[in-house]
């Protein structure tokens, strides 16, 4: 242990003499301190509060990812060009030793930055809190709707196979009765289009309900909904202000006399709808909220939301299945949430350091890091593509299968992204944490770092030219 | 008597066979080569640039890895965590982390041998005084000369005191003062029994230290045996006397005349070496305290490396057993003239081989140096001599 801790060590030296180490902590420092103190935010209490917490995170992750990236392959790479590693291994000290002293030293230099800057920017955001003569009105707003922890139930959402193949029919039927061709794997796929457009559209005048299972039955604090539409396509640009009618389902009981009659309970029969009497006025295009009074949760967990879109410009609303409506309630406190958001971070530097550490034990330094990148930029752009629905020829095809291939291999680092979840008071769920370490440190990066020490214990370390 | 050392090393027809990017060889670096490193033996790996000193060296610590043959060191792969306790590795040039000063640079690779806080700051004293950087240990090794770069580096290949040590160019970039020490250090191992495999251009050093040597060339075995057996004229004689007078000269040129009939012969003067000259020189300025930047001549070898810290070891125990009992007066005299006759013993026996070693050196090296030369005629000598007898 003590040649592992020796190499830590040295690891932090060689680190803070790198000077592209230096600018990064320089940039890092600018985030930190500046963004927080020149951001205005979009004018109210909790836009503030919101975009200090994403724009600063997010800062912080970019900078410390790409740091974690370059210094393990300049660590890694520059002791064997220089032959500095040929002094290390000619000592009883096994290169897995080695490897795993130089990732756990560039992982934890890391980790202490981030936990520096976690922590500047979130008593930077409570003192900002603190500080500013916000209305008791925006303070009860922040505290329900961005500092808090709030666990996310979604809309159950419709089968679309089952849709799809209804539309199916149809366009069968009425293909049979014109005598058309009918090439039947086609027609499933545009139906299936259909089917989702057809979900995520809410024309004028329609109502909309959504259904939400599994919600705590004895839950008697406030809920709120969460929702984004956007007016006429999916589109952030061309959005404007427009109205929308509300409603939910209000839990129908009925006294039930037991089977001697000394007593009565009461029995669940169903939802009353409730619509509000006017409609509100939103932002499409952005996130709103609607705080929902306690007591909407059926005894079986259910709760039922209604919509009307009521836009005067009779214009179809359109939503994204990511977007909910998602019903919240609190379950943690903003500084659980945020330390959850930290671990996250964690766990992405951890892996972003072993994949550059892995690369560079058997490439040079400018071929690992472009080798990292590149592997990371598969890992975003086959996310996308794997995803798609529409294809127009055979090149969309060859694209879709190779995403899922790569899929099987690479890491979409946008799945670590967390700052919406801290910055809308979302709750990082523990299974979320859970699952992005199974899936993509355990099974994708691990294999990984696995491969990286082992060519790295096999490399023939003198056939380095020196530098 | 060799043969029944143990073996350090054992290499049978190693190859190594560098290959291009599509795994067409490139070059044949070493080519079939049979050797063995015995305990205890200093070893001279010799040979111009590219005959394959390096890779051979490189492939002993497991930096590269054989094509063909066999190699094994202490009996295992070279590429085994294990055997490398037993090592110390001097790179030809200075290979350390620039940024850390030199007490930080040892206790760094003792680190790497799992030695205690306390061993490693022991040793990194012992050894930076050994070397004579005491007062540098507080300087990045980045800013060292390369002098001093190689005193540290050879410090730190013996921090973990090895058995086995293997020195590349460990006089280069050494002034007279340094390259005796490093010598006197080698000699020093040598006789704990240690094990040295040396590879140098400086020919005369490796010369004053190893048993035996290998010449490479061409990535190839072309010479190899003890020193004595390669480089002993037998077809010439030389003595060396006091100065002799001139008729008894004229008497001497006479006698050998007479039996060498029209063979050429020399008589001159013994010149000392440079080096002889130059440390003569320069501890002669140290006795007369003159001060110097540079670096300050070590030379004083470390307790761990040296017999001493067992001694005093073993005198501590001594002195802890007899707290209770304290031995009489008698036998404090008789225990101090044991010692006083077993140091005497022990220096005689130092002064007695070191005579020895430099005797028979200095054979070999006036030999060398003065082998007959086939134009010199019998003239030329007189020629000589006159000069020699002042011109009478």
């Amino acid at each position: 242990m003590k040649a592992f801790w020796a190499i830590i060590k040295i690891t932090f030296k060689s680190a803070i003499r790198s000077h592209i180490f230096q600018l990064l902590l320089l940039v890092l420092a600018l985030c930190v301190v500046f963004i927080p103190m020149t951001i205005s935010g979009d004018g109210t209490a909790h836009g503030f509060i919101q975009i200090s917490l994403k724009y600063s995170m997010a800062a912080i992750a970019f900078v410390l990812s790409l740091s974690s990236v370059w210094l393990s392959c300049q660590i890694m790479s520059r002791d064997v060009e220089n032959y500095q590693l040929h002094m290390v291994v000619s000592k009883p000290t096994s290169r897995i030793v080695v490897w795993l002293a130089k990732w756990t030293g560039v992982f934890s230099i890391h980790l202490a930055l981030l936990f520096i800057a976690a922590a500047v920017v979130y008593f930077f955001v409570i003192w900002q809190y603190e500080r500013r003569s916000f209305s008791e009105m925006e303070k009860m707003r922040i505290d329900n709707e961005v500092m808090v922890g709030r666990r996310v139930f979604m809309p159950v959402l419709p089968d679309i196979d089952t849709l799809a193949r209804e539309l199916l029919a149809k366009r069968k039927a009425r293909a049979e009765e014109l005598k058309l061709d009918f090439d039947a794997k086609k027609e499933f796929r545009e139906c299936k289009v259909e089917a989702n457009a057809r979900f995520a559209e809410i024309l004028p005048g329609q109502l909309r309900r959504w259904r939400y299972e599994n919600l705590p039955v004895e839950e008697k604090r406030p809920l709120y909904l969460s929702y984004r539409f956007y007016v006429n396509k999916v589109d952030s640009s061309k959005q404007r202000l427009t109205h929308g009618l509300w409603g939910y389902g209000q839990p129908k009981f009925i006294e039930e006399k037991s089977e001697d009659g000394t007593a009565t309970k009461k029995k669940f029969i169903g939802f009353d709808s409730y619509m509000e009497m006017q409609p509100r006025q939103f932002m499409s295009g952005v996130f709103n909220e609607i705080p929902y009074p306690p007591g909407l949760i059926s005894p079986d967990g259910e709760v039922q939301v209604l919509f009307v879109n009521s836009d005067l410009q009779k214009s179809p609303f359109f939503t994204q299945a990511a977007d909910g409506p998602k019903l919240l309630l609190k379950v943690a406190t903003f500084g659980e949430n945020y330390f959850r958001a930290v671990v996250v971070l964690s766990l992405q530097l951890m892996i972003l350091a072993g994949l550059g550490c892995a690369a560079a034990a058997v490439l040079s330094m400018p071929t690992a890091v472009f080798v990292v990148i590149s592997y990371l930029m598969f890992g975003s752009v086959a996310t996308y593509m794997a995803g798609t629905t529409y294809f127009s020829g055979a090149g969309d095809y060859i694209a879709y299968w190779v995403s899922k291939v790569l899929l099987l291999a690479v890491i979409p680092m946008q799945k670590f992204e967390i700052t919406n979840y801290v910055a809308n008071g979302e709750l990082i769920e523990l299974a979320l944490m859970g699952k992005l370490f199974l899936f993509y440190f355990v099974l994708r990066a691990l294999p990984f770092f696995l491969l990286g020490m082992w060519l790295y214990r096999r490399r023939e370390l003198g056939l380095v030219i020196r530098k | 008597m060799t043969e029944n050392k143990a073996l350090i090393v054992k290499s049978v027809g190693l190859t190594k066979i560098f290959r291009d990017f599509w795994n067409r060889p490139k070059a044949r670096a070493v080519n079939d080569i049979d050797f063995e490193v015995r305990e205890g033996e200093v070893l001279g790996l010799l040979g111009p640039n590219g005959s394959g000193k390096s890779t051979t060296v490189k492939m002993i610590l497991g930096l590269l890895y054989p094509s063909g043959g066999a190699l094994s060191v202490f009996g295992r792969s070279p590429r085994a965590v294990e055997i490398k306790k037993n090592i110390g590795y001097l790179p030809e040039e200075s290979y350390l982390y620039k940024h850390l000063t030199a007490i930080e640079t040892l206790d760094f690779f003792g680190s790497l041998f799992n030695l205690s806080k306390i061993e490693r700051r022991q040793r990194s004293e012992q050894l930076l005084d050994m070397v004579g950087l005491s007062h540098v240990r507080r300087r990045p090794v980045g800013e060292f000369s390369k002098g001093m770069a190689r005193r540290i580096g050879l410090a730190q290949a013996m921090i973990n005191d090895p058995d086995f040590l293997i020195l590349d160019e460990p006089t280069s970039g050494l002034d007279p003062i340094g390259c005796k020490e490093v010598k006197d250090l080698i000699l020093l191992l040598k006789k704990r029994g240690k094990t040295v495999l040396i590879t140098s251009h400086l020919l005369s050093d490796v010369e004053d230290v190893c048993d035996r040597a290998i010449i490479l060339y061409g990535g190839k075995i072309r010479a190899e045996g003890s020193l004595n057996k390669l480089l002993l004229d037998t077809d010439a004689s030389r003595i060396t006397m006091p100065l002799l007078k001139p008729e008894v000269t004229a008497k001497v040129i006479k006698i050998l005349r007479e039996n060498l009939e029209d063979e050429n012969f020399t008589i001159d003067h013994p010149r000392r070496t440079l080096e002889e000259f130059f440390l003569d020189v320069v501890n002669q300025a140290k006795a007369d305290s003159v001060e110097t930047s540079g670096v300050t001549s070590g030379g004083r070898i470390a307790n761990f490396l040296s017999d001493e810290d067992k001694k005093s070891s073993a005198v501590l125990q001594e002195l802890l057993g007899k707290e209770q009992e304290q031995p009489s007066e008698d036998e404090s005299k008789r225990k101090k003239k044991k010692d006083a006759e077993e140091a005497e013993k022990r220096k005689t026996e130092v002064e007695n081989a070191k005579i020895q070693e430099l005797t028979s050196e200095k054979t070999v090296e006036a030999e060398k140096e003065e082998k007959p030369k086939v134009d010199e005629n019998l003239s030329d000598a007189d020629e000589k001599l006159k000069d020699l007898l002042g011109g009478k």
